[in-house]
């Protein structure tokens, strides 16, 4: 079923237009406090907007005029599962009791609802935990009960926030390879912070940032062609805004910057420019005799961050992935001026 | 001072040990002090007379009905405190807990003033033939009245503290509000519904003020326990201090069933073992 | 075990006695000697001081005849406690510096009389008083006579048997065969009294004085039966009195003519 929403709520800064397609994953990116929980609340029936509308289907979630009264379905009526960062299992009810909770409460006969509490343990290999308590399972197994207790009960949409980000990095693999089987075909929509997740999980991405939506589109593209910095970060780009010329980029600093244009950019118009930090190269003098087609900007190390084998150099505006090796030759140190180089080739042009 | 070992560092300065010791001794010693006043040659007969055994049968029958009528009123109270906002509702949960403070005596004059012969609903009452004053509905009422707070204040507590991220779960799951409360806030604030319980029975049994002067006193009908002991304290002392002692008995296992039951409460729930 | 248990109680009640005892040397000195030099049974030469333990019901009487006692004798300062009857024996007995004691009943008394603290030929009577109907002011169930309370529809409070004016209301119940099904016992004249106000009950037995003292809250209804349960008050100087001239001055005060104006208008009868 497909999910159509608009929404503001104008205490929290929020106003955001969204659509999912029936059997569509949506991944919801944003820094802390873009809105991506307010979202999910407002999905869910936890949050009443201001303004706004929503429809599931047939079904309206709600439809809150600017003025006079509106509708508003509540929860437990609007078919819709939300998923959190904890399980949030039912402490006091078994495991299977807890997968059951969803089906019985709409109705269905106590035999029917563990039958299908049962079919859904064995969907998540966790039928072996029936008779547990959540008190005695570790956090993935929660978090794989939790997946089939909000599945059991067929919801119209599935909701997920954050649902790997409380489990520790060993578990996290498989618990994210099960929800990918489980997402498949199923419309939903997952909040996350790793990009890891919108790739593996999420037929679309979808940018919020400060209550709004930045930047949405498939997966693949909006990370590799990103909008704004947040979204470049998220994928480990450095992203180079400015406007089109016919030889290249001219920054916002005012830098021509040398690029290849994946297709033809009207020259004035606004255009990002992408290019990994594993592509750019770190200099302590200003290089001279260089090829043509490189770049070179100066500026001042800001910050030092290992990652394993690499170093990643960052400065105001760019990043570099250099050996550690490196870094002691250049004597790097925050503070310290320095020059990066990158080839135009390396340097992919997109309008904006 | 042979058994310290494997014990972790309290910390405590020796002054503080020494009041505590006087304060509990203060606590313990009157009740020492009465059970060496027990006739325990006429123990038994004293405490199995007719009127003993009437009225501590009353004190619990109807300590048992105000604590029912504490949980049905209770629990919606406890609920609406904690679950929702409105406007005046400082105020409301001031006067709700107001019997905890009141002299019970005042408490007893105000049910008068409400349920009585001539009080605001009593007269409502009385024209369809139903009387409370003097009645046994009348010590309950009583009891009720003074105990309520007790149930309010540690379920309000403890639903604040489970907080609502259960319910909205259950909710999304597509349980109606009444599932919810029945199938997730009731059982997750259990052990603080039965501590609250006890407490308020606690209180039930050992009510006087508002009972004797709402309620009156009549052997079988109005008079409970304690008002069997202020009054065989005028003639038979024996059986005052006789029937204290039972009161205290009946308290202590009162007050170590509310003690367990809140032992048990937070303690298991909403913890997971990290992998 | 039994044995253990005796042992240990023993042991509580030593300890509870030492307490006692203690708290008993700071208070009254019971022990000295109780004669005293050269009795001078003249007017004039009364001075000191004297406590005069009297029966809660006496209150508001014993508490003028104390002023107009010293204004009489200037020289004489009169302590009061009051409390109940069967309180006040347990604090004699227990050694509180009592000079007088009034007491609500002959019972009471004979307890003291009986243990030589009082000498068993001095208390004289000074005051009776006898049961009342009270009614609330509008008398709603129409209360006449002491049959009216046996009527089912009438709610009467009476006092519980174990106190003073229930046992006088055992009494008239005996003396005149009516049976009255009281709607509550209660344990005090003050808790009748509050149920009659407030209009709670329809009627409840209390003492004559009682009704007085309670002003127009009640209406006070006498019945001749009350006669079958006459509490006659008996007053008596403690044997360990030290200012037994002045204790005496005082008795013969209560029983003469000043007194009894006192007591007659709060209600009492004469013996």
């Amino acid at each position: 079923m497909s999910l159509s929403f608009e929404a503001a709520v104008r205490s929290r800064g929020f106003d955001v237009e969204l659509a999912v397609e029936a059997g569509e994953t949506v991944a919801i990116l944003g820094p802390n406090g873009a809105g991506k929980s307010t979202l999910l609340t407002l999905i869910a029936g936890l949050l009443t907007p201001d303004t706004g509308s929503a429809q599931l289907g047939e079904r309206v979630l709600f439809d809150v005029p600017s003025t006079g009264r509106g509708r508003w379905l509540p929860p437990h009526r609007r078919g819709v599962s939300l998923l959190a960062q904890d399980a949030l299992l039912f402490p006091h009810l078994s495991v299977l009791d807890n997968v059951a909770f969803g089906p019985r409460s709409t109705g269905m006969p106590r035999a029917a609802a563990l039958a299908r509490a049962a079919t859904w343990l064995e969907r998540v290999d966790a039928s072996h935990l029936g008779a547990r308590r959540p008190a005695q399972l570790s956090g993935g197994q929660a978090q794989r009960i939790a997946v089939a207790r909000a599945l059991a009960s067929e919801p119209a949409l599935l909701l997920l926030d954050e649902p790997l980000a409380a489990l520790d990095v060993s578990v996290a693999p498989a618990v994210r390879r099960m929800l990918r089987d489980v997402l498949a075909d199923r419309t939903a929509i997952i909040v996350t912070h790793d990009v890891l997740d919108a790739f593996t999980l999420a037929d679309r991405v979808v940018i919020l940032e400060a209550g709004r939506v930045v930047d949405a589109g498939a997966t693949r593209q909006v990370l590799d062609r990103p909008a704004t910095p947040f979204a470049a970060g998220l994928a480990s780009l450095n992203l180079i805004t400015g406007t089109a010329e016919r030889e290249g980029v001219r920054s916002s600093a005012g830098d021509l910057i040398g690029v290849r244009f994946e297709r033809a950019v009207a020259a004035g118009a606004r255009a990002g420019a992408a290019v990994r930090p594993a592509r750019v190269s770190v200099w302590a003098h200003e290089p001279h005799a260089l090829a043509a087609a490189q770049n070179v900007l100066s500026g001042v190390v800001t910050d030092l961050e290992p990652r394993g084998d690499i170093v990643r150099v960052r400065s105001a505006e760019l990043a570099a992935d250099v050996t550690p090796g490196a870094v002691a030759e250049l004597d790097l140190v925050p503070g310290s001026p320095v020059w990066f180089s990158f080839a135009a080739d390396d340097t992919v042009a997109y309008a904006l | 001072m042979s058994s310290r070992r494997s014990s972790p560092y309290a910390g405590v300065p020796g002054w503080v040990v020494a009041v505590a010791i006087v304060g509990a001794s203060f606590v313990v010693l009157p009740l020492v002090a009465m059970i060496t006043r027990v006739n325990w040659g006429e123990f038994i007969p004293l405490i199995t007379s007719e009127s003993s055994v009437d009225a501590l049968w009353l004190s619990l029958r109807t300590s048992l009905a105000a604590t029912a009528l504490c949980v049905v009123l209770g629990v919606p109270m406890a609920i609406v405190l904690a679950r929702t906002e409105f406007w005046g509702q400082k105020i409301l949960r001031s006067l709700v807990l107001l019997p905890l403070v009141l002299p019970p005596v005042v408490g007893g004059i105000a049910l008068l003033y409400t349920f009585g012969r001539r009080g605001l609903l009593g007269q409502s009452f009385e024209a369809f033939g139903v009387t409370i004053a003097f009645s046994t509905t009348a010590v309950v009422l009583a009891q009720t009245f003074v105990a309520l707070p007790f149930l309010v204040l540690s379920l309000e507590g403890a639903l604040r503290t489970v907080g609502t991220r259960y319910e909205a779960v259950g909710a999304t799951l597509g349980a109606r509000p009444t599932t919810v409360l029945r199938r997730i806030t009731l059982p997750l604030v259990l052990p603080a519904l039965i501590s609250g319980a006890v407490l308020s029975f606690a209180r039930a049994l050992g009510e006087f003020g508002a009972t004797l002067t709402f309620a009156g006193s009549l052997q079988g009908v109005t008079r409970t326990l304690p008002l069997e002991i202020y009054l065989q304290r005028e003639t038979d002392p024996d059986a005052a201090v006789a029937l204290s002692l039972v009161l205290v008995v009946v308290a202590v296992i009162v007050v170590a069933i509310a003690h367990q039951a809140g032992e048990r409460n937070g303690v298991g729930f909403g913890r997971r073992r990290d992998s | 075990m039994r044995r253990r248990t005796t042992i240990a109680t023993a042991a509580m009640a030593a300890a509870m006695t030492l307490a006692l005892a203690a708290c008993a040397s700071g208070g009254a000195s019971s022990d000295a000697p109780a004669t005293t030099a050269a009795p001078s049974p003249s007017a004039a030469a009364l001075e000191g001081s004297i406590t005069v333990y009297a029966a809660a019901s006496l209150t508001s009487t014993f508490t003028e005849l104390a002023t107009r006692f010293e204004a009489a004798h200037p020289g004489v300062t009169v302590e009061l406690n009051f409390a109940g009857s069967s309180d006040l024996v347990t604090q004699i007995t227990e050694g509180a510096p009592a000079d007088v004691f009034a007491s609500a009943d002959e019972k009471n008394m004979a307890k003291l009389t009986d243990v030589g603290l009082i000498d068993a030929a001095v208390p004289v009577d000074f005051a009776t008083n006898v049961l009342q109907i009270a009614v609330p002011p509008t008398n709603p169930a129409g209360v006449a006579s002491f049959a009216d309370l046996a009527e089912p529809d009438t709610k009467v409070v009476i006092c519980a048997a174990q106190v003073p004016c229930g046992a006088a209301t055992v009494k008239v119940e005996e003396a005149t065969g009516v049976t009255l099904s009281p709607v509550s016992e209660e344990s005090s004249v003050t808790d009748v009294l509050g149920k009659v106000a407030s209009g709670e009950a329809d009627a409840g037995l209390v003492y004559v004085t009682d009704v007085a003292a309670a002003g127009d809250t009640v209406r006070g209804i006498a019945f001749d039966e009350s006669g079958e349960a006459v509490n006659v008050y008996p007053i008596a100087p403690v044997t360990a009195t030290k200012n037994p001239d002045a204790a005496q001055a005082f008795i013969d005060f209560v029983t003469g003519g000043v007194g009894q104006g006192v007591l007659a208008a709060a209600g009492f009868g004469t013996p």
